[in-house]
């Protein structure tokens, strides 16, 4: 049986990892093996970055990994007649363990990540019919007006393409509100909305209630259109043109396709980036979800969809009655509910929307919460394990999403485990200082690397552990509020249109504090013992130094929670359009170097004129739009002048957008989803252990020391609402990704 | 010529031992009167066996031990046990006990009182306390200091008792009343502990008649639970003290009398009333002495009778035999639960691992203590272990508030460990700020410090099953006989004459003895032909080709020379029956040493000895010892000399076979009177060299080397026994192979492999790197196959 060959020899190397990983070899020998492991782990490396180098490479991973497993279920557990110190002690043997689960899990679900060609491109007499739909609930009008101006303006045939705004903060039950003024401030919304919407060409609908939330809204909007297909944009999420292109011609290959997902792109930078001042140059958080773990879910048909950028079949979702809602995140549930009826889905790792994502860390907080509390939900009302028609990959890949989530108690359990033993005395891990660095430091040391191997190019070291610990704090309590109350939590929208004006404490910021200022203590206390204390063995040490490492982590996320200023008000991309800018009589060709919705920057090209007197002055700034035939005109007035080693540039900010302003924005910004890829690709560059290590470092001593004058300065402040007048005030509305 | 005193009386003949009490069916007969040696004290003493301990007691507390054999007639009766001993002048009388207890049961204290010179105390033994069959004699001493309570002054502590002086005294006509073979335990040994047996041949000698007789002989030993008898061939029974071997229909008729008419297949115990020798016949032809061989064999692995004390006494003579993953008892080895008011708290306890035991880290020996610590103690209390000498483990142990524990762990690798014996030895170090002051009265009834409990255990994992030779010590605890049979070797006697073939005897039985079963290999009276896979050769130098001498890695030349400088010996010594005097044996050797012909014992004994001989001076532990004091305990070397990371280790990279000039760094000089050498063979075997200048000194020298503590200090490549040091000195193997042995399953492989992977990693990381190979490659094939979407 040829077929089985393959698997049985794989089977049979198997057996023999598993005989090597739990043959009891000494401490030197394990030292030896360890290191010789990380330097055959270079070398492989070095060897190119075929499919038999990465398993290879993971294989001597995977060796160091099961060893440690063997050795720490076998020789570390405390005895069981110190009954605290045996819980304490399997309690943090269960969070290892759960971890290396992960790792197995996660291995598989990326075992080969799927790069797919690009769809095939459809004749126009072929193209489906398609409704796009932009959710909507509070965003503000030049926000959503965006994103519609946007997805009008998409390659496909005018006669099927429909886009409809689904406004839920214009239904009949708000605009019937007991409380009169804010009746009263819907009615205007849903005028503004609906006038909106006419001048883009959008349709716009809205419901009676507000019910099911956003599911709800989908499927109001799904029994009033018709079209075959449904893309779903969320109010900020505006589409490249070749948005449809590139993802439906995947429908016509797949008649059991119900879904194509695209990865979401952001114009801002989360708190993490935003405080840490790594916009720039590190990779977004929700790439390593996108581009390597949505790609690997691919490979098994199991991509799921994100709430948004992404496109459904109709017939499937109406076979299964619509969006499902049981769960607070609706769109993984809808998927899950697909599959087991044996529908496929897709991934485009092509980014083609850009979006806002949560700026400040209490925004950031609320939507991890959501995205846990729902998954979490899924775990315990949708087990993927037990829902039927489902295949075993899909089960494995579902699992490995939704339990990720419940990332916090191990991370929790990771920061008070040491504590239990340097104030406490209680032993939970048996080992001494050489075995714990010939199994403990290298199996660390080697999981690091896989994970670098891994993910190395969207992640630089450290930054997971960071995104971790950042959330475990408050997660830890939604997932205990699921687990006693599993349908309770709703869909909550969080505050928008919160900008951070000044260098503040963020309001959550006092018990990242607390932890920080216990952990430092221990790290005192055990570290003083140690030394002093002659009958403390080595255990403090190694326990001290696990500390420490905590209390790095705690440092560096200090720096995340003391919220730096964001001057910048509409996020920027930098883009290359050639314009001309009009200024009285003169007629000057520009170069936009970006633009945002706020404005742009333009840099003239040439000779400036002697005697241009800028400064306030407004003109007009001609682009030329390819598509939609003709120039649009803009009007724009001069905010700053500066100059760099190119030379003079000119800050712009739009006066007032028309419809066809918005257009040209759409345009300027989304008219090639190049853009987005460059921009995208430029921050990965990877980063090693070494270096962001070291980085980690700097940023442990810096940046708690930065929080920590800033607490002694001021007091936490509540984040502030812009005031009036000002740039445009950007919206963030709880959007749909979730990054494993 | 039979001059035999006394007409032997058949005791009892067994046909049959198929039955579980084998030796009750024994139907006695009436003893004849026997002459007694005539002495102004007409008590008969009976001294006491040897075991692996010597008979010096030392420091604040220590212990030992007697599995005593009594006869039913013997534990009714009650008797006194005699021990003349003599103390160091150090030692504080009125803080100084010595106890003597039976069975676990304290039955007399005295004062050791030091400075008067040797004193001789009685002890009533009460009958109640004794048992028929094995009972446990414990003399322990607590001793203290006069002037200094210091830890290093309890090193000066120590109680020595003169084992030829005592013994159990039993009143005058005292008569054993010996009913069968399992009374052969009752034996007197002589003033050395050691038992006599002598297997009287009868004929010429006929190897396979030797083999029979040897058989018995290890047979007697096991039953009678002699650690290290003295086993000579002879042509004829002979009166003296001691056992005499009677093996075939030959042999038994030279008896005479009613010896000749024995059944032929029985098993006869002769007592011609004396206290100390019997004779044992197994008569018939070879077919009947086989079988009856067989039976004895069987009975030699019962445990036996009599008290629980002294059926664990009994099994710890040449320490207790552990079974792997065995979780023991330190009561079951001995110790015995103590409040201690000293500072140095000291327990040696003696186990017998599997002589095929492969001892290297990929597993380790948990010792879980109970007990408790006093408040107040010094911060430099500490709990150490040493096995064989050597520091394995250690913690500190301070508990300001004082501390109960039960089941506090210290992990010993398993690397400390040898095959065979093995002393672990724990210490507690309880120093306290009273030791400063040093009061009287902290010494005479201080209160107390350190508890230990002997429900303690000691947990043992599994061991990986594997020859590694060479290795004196596992040879020296039965390897050999374990080992495959195409690589079992034989017992080759070149020159059989009966000095050699004592040698021989006393080696192979005090093996037998370490390994806990009769193991008799192929004897053969010439040498092994030069591509034999395995050999053990026993012979003078001079009877042996330069091959035989070289395939055990031994220079010939070298060896010759060396031992060509000795002098003539003054006579022709014959079969020495028993070990010479200790101070006999140093002034033969100082003769040998110094060619000198007439010594003064006296001064030669206490001047000259160390003088004339030169040894290999350096000693690396010394050395080791001052390096390690000095370094920080934060400086690489420490940290990987605490992880037993041995470079030189590491770069072994595979196993090196093969034997050639193995033992380097090996000089006899002419006052080795011993060498024993082994190395691995061309063919895949080990051979084994056991020689002397001479016959006699090879048998006199095997029988010093196989008493007491000298016979586990055999390890590594090769020993040799120096007749003026007293010394066993030994050679670490260099070169080793590894040979199966018996009970080699799958879970053997495992751990063999383990084992392997822990002394040789470079091999398992080889391994390793081609099984994550090849399951890197097998995932690369594999995927394409079992994913959903195909590439």
């Amino acid at each position: 049986m040829p077929a089985f060959t393959p698997l049985l020899r794989w089977i049979a190397a198997t057996i023999a990892m598993l005989a090597l990983a739990t043959a009891p070899i000494g401490v030197t020998a394990e030292l030896a093996l360890g290191s010789a492991v990380i330097v055959a782990m270079f070398a492989v490396k070095r060897l190119g970055s075929g499919a038999v180098q990465r398993h290879v490479y993971l294989a001597l991973g995977t060796l160091i990994v099961l060893r440690y497993v063997w050795w720490r279920t076998t020789e570390t557990l405390p005895p069981i007649d110190d009954l605290v110190g045996f819980s304490a002690g399997l309690t943090l043997y269960v969070a290892e363990m759960f971890c290396v689960g992960m790792l197995f899990i996660s291995l598989f679900v990326i075992a080969d990540p799927l790069q797919r060609p690009p769809a095939r491109r459809l004749k126009p007499e072929d193209c489906p019919s398609v409704d796009v739909f932009v959710p909507s609930y509070d965003e503000s009008a030049e926000l959503v007006a965006a994103t519609l101006a946007a997805a009008t303006t998409m390659d496909w045939p005018a006669d099927k393409l429909r886009v409809h705004l689904l406004d839920d903060g214009g239904t009949t039950q708000k605009r019937n509100a007991a409380d009169p003024v804010a009746a009263a401030e819907s009615e205007a919304r849903h005028h503004e909305m609906k006038a909106l919407a006419e001048n883009l060409g959008a349709i716009y609908l809205t419901r009676e209630k507000n019910v099911s939330a956003k599911a709800g809204n989908l499927n109001a909007a799904l029994a009033q259109t018709s079209g075959d297909l449904i893309a779903v944009f969320d109010a900020d999420h505006a589409p490249t043109h070749d948005f449809l292109q590139e993802t439906v011609g995947h429908f016509a290959e797949d008649p059991r396709l119900f879904l194509v997902q695209t990865p979401h792109f952001f114009l801002n930078p989360d708190p993490i980036e935003k405080n840490l001042v790594t916009w720039a140059r590190m990779p977004s958080e929700n790439e390593m979800f996108y581009s390597v773990i949505q790609r690997g879910l691919d490979r098994w048909n199991a991509a799921f969809f994100c709430g948004s950028a992404a496109v459904l079949r109709r017939s499937a979702l109406e076979e299964a009655g619509g969006f499902s809602g049981i769960s607070i995140t609706e769109d993984c549930e809808t998927a899950l509910d697909l599959h087991s009826r044996g529908w496929t889905s897709r991934f485009v790792d092509k980014p083609m929307i850009a979006g806002l994502q949560p700026e400040t860390l209490a925004q950031f907080i609320g939507q991890r919460s959501r995205w846990c509390r729902g998954m979490v939900q899924i775990l315990m009302m949708k087990n993927p394990l037990f829902k039927s028609g489902l295949s075993m990959a899909q089960r494995i890949a579902y699992l490995s999403s939704s339990l990720f989530w419940l990332f916090p108690l191990p991370r929790a359990i990771f920061v008070v485990a040491p504590l239990l033993y340097i104030f406490f005395g209680v032993k939970l891990y048996v080992a001494n200082v050489h075995e714990f660095v010939a199994y403990t430091v290298i199996y660390m040391i080697v999981n690091m690397l896989m994970q670098n191997h891994l993910y190395g190019r969207v992640r630089w070291p450290w930054i997971s552990e960071l995104y971790e610990y950042i959330q475990m704090p408050y997660l830890t309590r939604a997932i205990g509020s699921v687990v006693m109350n599993p349908k309770k939590p709703t869909f909550n929208v969080t505050a928008k249109g919160v900008v951070t004006e000044e260098a503040r404490l963020s309001e959550l910021a006092k018990p990242y504090f607390v932890i920080f200022a216990v952990l430092a203590a221990a790290s005192v206390v055990a570290f003083q013992r140690f030394f002093a204390d002659p009958e403390i063995n080595d255990l403090m040490l190694v326990v001290g130094l696990w500390n420490t490492f905590n209390l790095v982590i705690a440092g560096v996320a200090l720096g995340v929670v003391a919220e730096r200023p964001e001057r910048r008000r509409a996020q920027r991309l930098d883009v290359a359009h050639k314009a001309e800018f009009v200024i009285g009589d003169t007629v000057l060709p520009v170069v936009v170097e970006d633009i945002s919705i706020g404005g742009v920057r333009l840099r003239p090209l040439g000779h400036v004129p002697a005697g241009l007197r800028l400064a306030g002055a407004v003109g007009t700034l001609i682009v030329g739009v390819e598509r939609t035939g003709g120039p649009a005109h803009v009007t724009v007035r001069a905010r700053r002048i500066g100059a760099d080693e190119h030379g003079v540039f000119w800050g712009m900010q739009f006066d007032r957008l028309t419809s066809a302003g918005y257009r040209v924005v759409a345009e300027v910004m989304y008219g090639h989803a190049s853009v987005l890829d460059r921009f995208r690709e430029r921050r990965r560059s990877g980063k090693s252990l070494v270096s962001g290590t070291a980085q980690f470092l700097r940023w442990a001593i810096g940046e708690s020391g930065r929080a920590v004058q800033l607490a002694a300065r001021r007091k936490p402040g509540r984040a502030s609402l812009p005031a009036q007048g000002e740039l445009i005030p950007l919206a963030t509305v709880e959007d749909d990704r979730r990054f494993a | 010529m039979t001059v035999r005193l006394l007409r032997p009386v058949i005791l009892a003949t067994l046909t049959a031992l198929a039955c579980g009490a084998a030796v009750a069916g024994e139907v006695p007969t009436t003893l004849k009167g026997l002459s007694e040696a005539t002495a102004s004290d007409a008590r008969v003493l009976r001294r006491l066996p040897s075991t692996l301990r010597s008979m010096r007691l030392s420091g604040e507390t220590d212990g030992l031990v007697f599995p005593i054999w009594l006869t039913p007639a013997e534990a009714t009766e009650g008797f006194t046990l005699r021990l003349a001993h003599v103390s160091a002048v150090s030692v504080m009388p009125e803080a100084s006990r010595l106890t003597v207890a039976v069975n676990d049961r304290p039955v007399s204290e005295v004062a050791i009182a030091s400075g008067g010179g040797a004193r001789r105390d009685e002890f009533a033994l009460p009958a109640h306390l004794l048992r028929p069959g094995w009972n446990a004699v414990r003399v322990s001493v607590d001793q203290r200091h006069r002037v200094d309570c210091s830890i290093a002054s309890t090193w000066e502590l120590w109680t020595e008792i003169d084992r030829a002086r005592s013994g159990l005294v039993f009143p005058a006509g005292h008569r054993p009343d010996r009913r069968g073979v399992a009374d052969v335990a009752g034996i007197a040994p002589d003033e050395h502990g050691r038992v006599a047996i002598r297997l009287v041949s009868g004929v010429e000698s006929d190897p396979r008649q030797i083999e029979r007789a040897l058989r018995a002989a290890q047979a007697l030993a096991l039953i009678g639970g002699f650690l290290d008898p003295v086993v000579t061939v002879t042509r004829e029974a002979e009166s003296a003290p001691g056992l005499d071997v009677v093996v075939g229909r030959a042999a038994a008729a030279s008896l005479g009398g009613e010896a000749a008419r024995l059944q032929a297949g029985s098993i006869a115990v002769l007592d011609d009333g004396v206290a100390e020798r019997l004779t044992v016949v197994l008569p018939g032809s070879d077919a009947d002495v086989d079988r009856a061989l067989d039976r004895l064999a069987e009975l030699a692995m019962r445990p036996g009778e009599g008290s629980d004390a002294g059926l664990e006494a009994r099994a710890g003579v040449g320490g207790r035999p552990i079974a792997p993953g065995e979780r023991v008892r330190l009561s079951e080895l001995g110790a015995t639960s103590k409040e201690f008011n000293g500072r140095l708290f000291r327990l040696g306890l003696d186990v017998r691992l599997p002589a095929d035991l492969y001892p290297a880290d990929y597993a380790k020996v948990q010792l879980r203590l109970a007990g408790g610590l006093a408040p107040g103690l010094d911060r430099a209390a500490r709990l150490t272990v040493r096995v064989d000498g050597k520091q394995a483990a250690g913690a500190p142990i301070v508990a300001p508030r004082g501390e109960v524990f039960d089941g506090r762990t210290l992990t010993i690798p398993l690397s400390a460990f040898k095959p065979g014996h093995n002393r672990i030895e724990i210490e507690a170090a309880v120093p306290a700020a009273a030791d400063r002051t040093c009061d009287a009265s902290t010494q005479i009834g201080g209160p107390a410090r350190f508890l230990f409990v002997d429900r303690s255990e000691l947990v043992f994992p599994s061991f990986a099953r594997l020859a590694r030779l060479p290795d004196l010590s596992a040879t020296a605890s039965g390897v050999l006989g374990r080992l495959a049979e195409e690589s079992r070797p034989s017992l080759h006697v070149p020159h059989p004459d009966g000095a050699a073939l004592s040698a021989a005897a006393t080696f192979s039985t005090r093996v037998a003895i370490a390994a806990g079963r009769v193991d008799v290999p192929t004897i053969v009276f010439r040498n092994p032909a030069v591509d034999a896979s395995s050999a053990i050769v026993v012979g003078a130098l001079s009877d042996l080709p330069s091959t035989v001498v070289g395939a055990v890695g031994l220079e010939p030349a070298q060896v010759q020379a060396a031992w060509a400088r000795r002098p003539l010996p003054r006579q022709a010594s014959g079969v020495p029956t028993r070990v010479p005097d200790a101070l006999a044996r140093r002034v033969a050797g100082l003769s040998v040493a110094g060619g000198f012909t007439d010594v003064d014992p006296i001064v030669t004994g206490s001047l000259q000895g160390r003088v004339l001989t030169t040894l290999p001076s350096s000693d690396p532990d010394l050395v080791d010892r001052w390096r390690r004091s000095m370094e920080s305990p934060w400086s690489p070397a420490a940290f990987t000399r605490q992880a037993g990371i041995r470079f030189e280790k590491l770069f072994d990279f595979l196993p090196n076979f093969g034997g050639e000039r193995a033992l380097e760094g090996f000089t006899p000089s002419p006052t080795t009177g011993l060498v024993i050498a082994q190395s691995i063979s061309p063919a895949g075997g080990a051979w084994t060299l056991v020689t002397a200048p001479s016959s006699s000194v090879l048998a006199e020298a095997v029988a010093t080397v196989t008493g007491g503590e000298d016979w586990t200090r055999l390890s590594g490549a090769a020993a040799s026994w120096d007749q003026v040091e007293e010394k066993v000195s030994t050679i670490e193997a260099r070169h080793v192979g590894f040979l199966a042995t018996a009970g080699f399953d799958f879970a053997n492989l495992r751990l063999v492999a383990a084992a392997l992977a822990s002394d040789y990693p470079y091999g398992f990381i080889l391994a390793a790197f081609l099984v994550t190979a090849a399951l890197g490659l097998a995932t690369a094939r594999l995927l394409p196959r079992i994913a959903t979407v195909k590439p």
